[in-house]
């Protein structure tokens, strides 16, 4: 039905439908060639493979039975050896998965982890070897050891002054009753690690008295309290930017950085301080 | 021997069927004019309507043995056309870029704006500035005449989708005739 509406698309399509175009360019029947030239031959319909099968029939080879029933029993048995043989792989791939029940099992390291060993000294002389796990510090042995001694060639009665440069006199060190080397002691591979590679006339400040080696042929005797200097009638603490850090504050800082590393289990915001927050209204 | 621009295309066909490439060619020239303008109803441009048009004179020289005299050879040359057409459009739209909704940018002007004056060429232009998926839709149900049905089943969409469309084009169309009109009007 012809309406206002749609008045102009009926004058379209009668246009349309006697509307010629221009003739062909040139390079319009140019185009044309080529696909003619590219596809000279006409193209037959393609069969589908099946169809040479058209008008047979798939017909399975006449065998007698007993042939067809020890075939299907080969084929059952291979398909069972088949399917127990991959059940059996599957479950030992199962025994070796690790079981993890939680999250706190996975993040929680073995207890039996070593984390570190520190050797510290303790106010006698003694040498304490720490083996530090991430759970706690698991003080494996004590080993009654007196650090070797370090004798100077100063005369006895003089106090060694820090700016006086003496060699270390290292054949007069004495091992304990232990067959440790002297050189392999841990106070001494810490001293000789810890010492300032800086030589002794350049060095200003005033030493801290319990540092060890660091001015060579001084002696410390551990077993004493350094933190008195008779020949100066008190103990000054050196600036901090001058002196290298002693032995003590090396081992106080890896137990601090170990004591802190030891909070892994991360507790709820509300028992925080061991106490509930304060209760505050949303708004 | 060049084959006369005149001669029936009836004549032509045993020499097409041979493979003769200089009645091939006045085949060609003699049915272009009015094959063009069925690919170019669906398609943007000239270029790409020559291009589709070029494909289904492959066919339908491949398809001469199948073509009978009593069918009218224009309807015939017309249909596998007008499919080709729709199998590149469809293929197009399978790579979800023909039938994606762009803006109308309907052309600057045509040659006599009254809406039921247009000539053949601007009808066309302003039909290849419709969206891709309107124009299609819009030139199988106006100009072909074909039933929404038979529209969803050969674009791959649904009845709704090609009612819609339908509206659509038709709208944009329709507001672009106003303003052509009023342009007209404030000029005269």
């Amino acid at each position: 039905m012809s309406t206002p509406d749609n008045n102009w698309e009926d004058h379209w399509r009668e246009t349309l439908a006697d509307h010629k175009a221009s003739p062909p360019s040139t390079m319009d029947w140019g185009g044309m060639e080529e696909l003619l030239e590219a596809k000279v031959a006409p193209l037959s319909p393609i069969k589908a493979p099946i169809s040479s099968l058209e008008g047979k029939t798939l017909k399975l080879p006449g065998l007698p039975w007993p042939v067809w029933a020890i075939a299907i029993a080969l084929v059952l048995a291979l398909g069972y050896w088949l399917g127990s043989h991959t059940a059996l792989g599957v479950s030992q791939e199962m025994n070796t998965i690790p079981k993890k029940t939680s999250l706190a099992d996975a993040l929680t390291p073995p207890a039996d982890t070593i984390f570190d060993t520190l050797f510290s000294v303790g106010a006698n002389g003694e040498l304490t070897e720490e083996i530090i796990s991430i759970e706690r510090a698991i003080v494996n042995r004590t080993t009654a050891q007196k650090s070797p001694e370090i004798n100077t060639s100063l005369p006895a009665g003089k106090s060694p002054s820090p700016s006086t440069p003496v060699n270390l006199n290292r054949e007069k060190l004495k091992a304990g009753s232990n067959d440790i080397a002297p050189s392999t002691t841990p106070a001494v591979l810490l001293s000789e690690a810890k010492a300032p590679t800086t030589s002794p006339e350049f060095f200003t400040g005033i030493r801290r008295p319990d540092t060890p080696s660091s001015a060579p042929g001084l002696s410390y005797d551990l077993s004493s309290k350094p933190t008195v200097r008779p020949n100066r009638g008190g103990y000054v603490r050196p600036l901090k930017t001058l002196s290298p850090p002693t032995d003590r504050e090396l081992l106080e800082q890896r137990i601090k950085a170990l004591s802190l590393s030891e909070k892994l289990v991360i507790t709820p915001l509300r028992y925080k301080n061991g106490h509930f927050p304060a209760y505050r209204p949303r708004n | 021997m060049a084959y006369p621009a005149d001669k029936s295309a009836h004549h032509l066909l045993p020499a097409c069927r041979r493979g003769d490439r200089r009645a091939q060619e006045a085949f060609y020239r003699l049915h272009f004019p009015r094959l063009l303008p069925i690919c170019m109803r669906y398609l943007r441009n000239r270029e790409e309507a020559v291009g589709v048009l070029n494909h289904a004179m492959l066919r339908i020289f491949q398809s001469l043995d199948d073509y009978r005299e009593e069918q009218k050879l224009e309807a015939w040359l017309a249909t596998i056309v007008r499919r080709t057409t729709l199998n590149f459009i469809r293929d197009e739209g399978r790579a979800r870029r023909r039938f994606q909704p762009e803006n109308y940018d309907p052309p600057a002007s045509v040659a006599n704006a009254a809406p039921g004056q247009l000539n053949a060429e601007d009808i066309l232009k302003l039909l290849q500035a419709l969206p891709d998926y309107l124009r299609v839709v819009f030139s199988l149900a106006v100009i072909d005449g074909l039933p929404h049905q038979e529209i969803a089943t050969e674009l791959e969409i649904t009845v709704a989708a090609s009612r819609w469309r339908l509206a659509k084009a038709r709208e944009l169309l329709r507001g672009h005739y106003q303003s052509i009109n009023r342009i007209n009007e404030s000029l005269l």
